[in-house]
């Protein structure tokens, strides 16, 4: 699904990334940790294909392509997802017509017909459903007005109708109480499926007691310094980060 | 320029020339054309002229292209007035609520004079021609009888594209009356002056849709005098064309009124509008809230100017002036300017004004969803105008 070879990348001017490999197969749930500014975000993003992070050096090949020589939407057309860490406010657009322009952008990218309004309202009337959140959620401008928990619920929202193959989540966990993490966490696991991949981003083991990982990496200075099982997030929990940065 | 009279009468649609003027008005007329006659043609040292081309005002052809359709709003409930180069044409029989007779019919004691002297006279001296070269217009009468809803819709739909057609309109709303006023811009080179007078009580919503084909000029001034506890909620949007320079001018007359606007300013390719909103607060605890948001693409430029004055004893008065302006390229112009002039004591003010690009952080999230750059583009442009979509 996604092979990270030999990457050094840039945020701005500042590399971020040193020598990062990652390996993710078809199914997998792969949890990326790591202490503050060790790059985790700007892996999600470099993915995600965001303008000023740039690789310097390696390469990214998802499902057999050169990703990185793809643009971001059509990146997302491919099925890869970004479930930002901070999403944005979009006012005066709401979530129905913003939802709807997405997923027929991403359908005429792969040359297929729209989907016509009434079709597209029963789908995420009924994605909205299973993952049960509120069909107001719809009427809304993009994130205006919503609590921090709304907003990460609705990026996971946003991946149930889009449906990618490869869905990156940073740090969907921050800032939400612990009935809003079962929600997300519940959404998450719904969408898990043998086709479907995922990487999440996360500081702290406690979204990973919802959501079971197959595999735990630790981030430390742009590269994974070393990777396991669950166990190791349960071992970061009690130790922190600072064994694993010297 | 030399004399405006001389220059712009030679340019002057006179569609109407055989109207039979009452005297005080034909006085009128030649008053201001004799005063205007010995002032200068606007140019850039004027402040309300500084970021427009006003020797465009001059260009003998317009270079239009191919008019495409417009999509106007739906005015199937609506009164339909259109001034053309026939003249005034108003559809099926009125409503007992409203009265509508030409202008030549305007009582005299409704006539408002434009100030042709001192500083103002230099810098308003294009819209004062209108005051000298009006060829014809309406007098429009609202009563406090007109229903939740009633619209009137003013079209300007002139054929001529080349000569400057002037029209003039005074819109009198009574006591107690409530009415929405769509103004639309159809064709044509029109130089049109509108009066609104809102009575006490009364409130008035208006639109103002004005998107030009390349090519096309426009030159407007709204006057508004708001009575007693009177409101006025003004949307306008202005888009294109070769040249656009409106001016909305509010004076409050009595205390504990209330005017709002929302505008949106869109100009591309070598288009210049400006948009000019002025506030007198001669009397107290009256409310002005102007917004503006303006998108400039290709070599396009765009004028943002909201003044307010309160007047020395307006005190309670309250003023927002909030001005957000977009680049969309880097040879396109914004300028932009909150302008407050307080003479009173006691005075709630905000201002303030932005100049910046499409966010970079949205634009990424659109794309990161599957939505191409153009159409990510599209989406944030229409989210930024509606901070402005007041009604």
């Amino acid at each position: 699904m996604l092979e990270i070879k030999d990457i050094y990348a840039k945020a701005g001017d500042k590399e971020i990334l040193k020598n990062l490999n990652l390996s993710v197969k078809p199914g997998e749930v792969h949890a990326i940790m790591g202490p503050n500014g060790s790059g985790k975000s700007t892996m999600g993003n470099l993915l995600a294909g965001m303008p000023h992070v740039t690789a310097t050096s390696g390469s990214v090949t998802y499902q057999g392509k050169d990703l990185l020589q793809m643009e971001p939407e059509d990146r997302a057309a491919e099925g890869v997802f970004l479930a930002f860490q901070y999403p944005v406010e979009i006012p005066g657009v709401n979530n129905m017509y913003f939802l709807r322009t997405a997923y027929n952008a991403q359908r005429k990218h792969r040359g297929e017909e729209n989907l016509d309004s009434a079709s597209f309202l029963r789908m995420v009337k009924e994605k909205i459903k299973q993952l049960h959140m509120s069909d107001d959620l719809l009427k809304r401008p993009v994130n205006v007005g919503f609590s921090g928990g709304e907003k990460k619920r609705n990026e996971v929202f946003q991946m149930a109708v889009l449906e990618p193959n490869l869905a990156i989540m940073d740090e969907t966990d921050s800032g939400l109480d612990i009935d809003a993490l079962r929600v997300v966490a519940d959404g998450v696991n719904q969408l898990r499926s043998p086709d479907r991949s995922f990487v999440i981003i996360t500081h702290y083991q406690r979204l990973l007691d919802y959501i079971e990982p197959d595999f735990v990496h630790v981030l430390v200075d742009g590269q994974i310094v070393k990777s396991g099982t669950k166990k190791l997030a349960l071992e970061l929990e009690e130790q922190g980060y600072g064994w694993l940065e010297d | 320029m030399a004399g405006l009279k001389i220059d712009w009468l030679a340019d002057a649609n006179q569609p109407n020339s055989n109207v039979d003027w009452p005297a005080w008005m034909q006085a009128k007329k030649e008053s201001a054309l004799e005063t205007l006659s010995h002032l200068p043609g606007p140019h850039r040292k004027l402040e309300l002229w500084r970021y427009s081309d006003a020797s465009r005002l001059q260009k003998s052809e317009l270079s239009v292209t191919e008019k495409t359709d417009q999509e106007l709003p739906d005015a199937a409930d609506a009164v339909v007035i259109t001034l053309s180069d026939a003249g005034i044409d108003l559809g099926e029989s009125l409503p007992s609520w409203l009265t509508i007779q030409p202008i030549q019919e305007l009582p005299e004691n409704q006539w408002l004079d434009m100030d042709l002297s001192g500083a103002l006279a230099k810098e308003l001296v294009v819209q004062s021609l209108n005051q000298g070269l009006f060829t014809h217009g309406v007098v429009v009468n609202v009563t406090a009888d007109a229903p939740k809803d009633a619209t009137v819709v003013l079209r300007y739909q002139v054929n001529e594209p080349n000569q400057w057609t002037y029209l003039r309109n005074a819109i009198n709303l009574a006591a107690d009356a409530e009415v929405i006023i769509d103004e639309q811009f159809i064709s044509g080179r029109i130089n049109v002056v509108n009066h609104y007078h809102v009575a006490d009580n009364a409130r008035l919503t208006r639109h103002q849709l004005n998107v030009l084909e390349s090519g096309q000029q426009h030159v407007s001034l709204q006057h508004f005098t708001l009575a007693e506890k009177s409101f006025v909620q003004s949307q306008n949007r202005h888009e294109s064309g070769d040249l656009q320079h409106h001016i909305h001018w509010v004076d409050f007359t009595a205390e504990n009124a209330e005017y709002r606007s929302g505008s949106v300013n869109k100009a591309g390719d070598n288009s210049h509008i400006a948009d000019i909103v002025v506030v007198n607060h001669a009397f107290k605890n009256n409310v002005s809230d102007v917004t503006h948001r303006s998108l400039a693409d290709d070599s396009a430029q765009i004028f943002n100017n909201a003044k307010a004055v309160v007047a020395k004893g307006a005190d309670g008065s309250e003023i927002i002036q909030d001005l957000k302006n977009i680049l969309l390229s880097k040879d396109a112009k914004i300028a932009s300017k909150p302008e407050l002039e307080v003479y009173a004591d006691e005075v709630v003010a905000a201002h303030g004004s932005t100049i910046g690009t499409l966010d970079d952080e949205i634009l990424f999230f659109l794309r990161s969803r599957g939505i191409g750059l153009a159409q990510a583009k599209a989406i944030l442009m229409v989210s930024f105008e509606q901070e402005a979509i007041i009604c």
